[in-house]
């Protein structure tokens, strides 16, 4: 179906277009999600929600972009709204253990194991979620689309609603804070042995 | 490990996302979301029904208590039409409590 009698077919609330919709985008989606928060029932659940949004709001897209750019938009909102509820727990936690001074916070293990890495990189792609999870947030968006999703520069520019330039320049500072998150963790390991 | 060896090592690390495939979704997810979908549909036509109750009770006890505030306040002003008549009474030394026979 073109995108356009799909978009018409979702306005008018067809069951079989937003069943088309679903299975189109479904792993687009989750993949994204996946990457961004790091969990596969999250991933699967934040999927859905942005399955339920699009459907409630479909009168609301213009067609001013791509329904995929549209899509990975609310997937990308959804996803991030997720990561900073999850991370203000995570605050309050440090605090009460700072306050029990018994427990000491320990390091982060890398334990992220994404289903498409193949299996001798698995511990070497797990040590780069664990350092995307470290980006700002329009790094880790960017990297993130490009590395998983294969998307170009140009079309996460469409995503991010921002210029081409933009994006080389979020590239290139993820990829130099990767390496440096990545060089001190391992120099540190080092001083410790 | 030397520096060479970690720059080395980061740099595998970098690499390791190259080539990666794409995760699956759960492949009922269109089942999974319908029903999201008519719970969410069924949850809100409850919440609707039960803001309606609530509205009717709250203009039924508004109601309630709009007609026993009039009610009441017609009984003090036949009391106080009571009490006048009793002043009046009084005045004219018609009380029977206080009539002097004499």
């Amino acid at each position: 179906m073109e995108e356009i009698l799909l978009i018409q077919g979702l306005q008018q609330k067809e069951e079989k277009s937003f069943e088309e919709l679903v299975n189109n985008y479904k792993n687009k989606l989750y993949n994204t999600v996946l990457g961004l928060v790091q969990n596969e029932m999250d991933a699967e659940d934040i999927t859905q929600e942005v399955f339920i949004q699009a459907y409630e709001s479909i009168q609301s897209f213009k067609g001013d972009s791509k329904l995929s750019t549209w899509l990975y938009r609310i997937a990308i909102s959804k996803a991030l709204d997720f990561i900073r509820k999850k991370n203000r727990k995570k605050r309050s936690a440090v605090i009460f253990r700072f306050l029990d001074s018994e427990k000491k916070e320990a390091e982060e293990p890398a334990t992220f194991h994404h289903p498409g890495v193949v299996l001798e990189q698995r511990e070497n792609a797990a040590m780069l979620f664990k350092a995307i999870n470290e980006l700002p947030e329009k790094q880790r968006i960017a990297f993130t689309l490009h590395k998983l999703e294969a998307l170009s520069y140009q079309q996460i520019a469409a995503v991010l609603d921002t210029s081409l330039s933009s994006v080389e320049s979020l590239m290139h500072r993820a990829k130099t804070n990767l390496r440096d998150s990545l060089s001190e963790y391992y120099t540190n390991m080092i001083s410790e042995k | 490990m030397k520096k060479e060896d970690i720059q080395h090592k980061v740099e595998e690390v970098m690499q390791s996302l190259d080539g990666v495939q794409s995760a699956e979704a759960n492949p009922f997810l269109y089942s999974k979301v319908m029903n999201r979908l008519q719970n969410k549909n069924v949850s809100t036509r409850k919440f609707l029904r039960l803001s309606w109750e609530l509205a009717f009770a709250m203009i039924l006890f508004t109601g309630l208590n709009i007609a026993a505030f009039f009610y009441f306040k017609q009984d003090d002003s036949q009391n106080d039409d009571n009490g006048s008549i009793t002043s009046l009474a009084n005045e004219y030394t018609i009380n029977s409590n206080n009539y002097n026979y004499n």
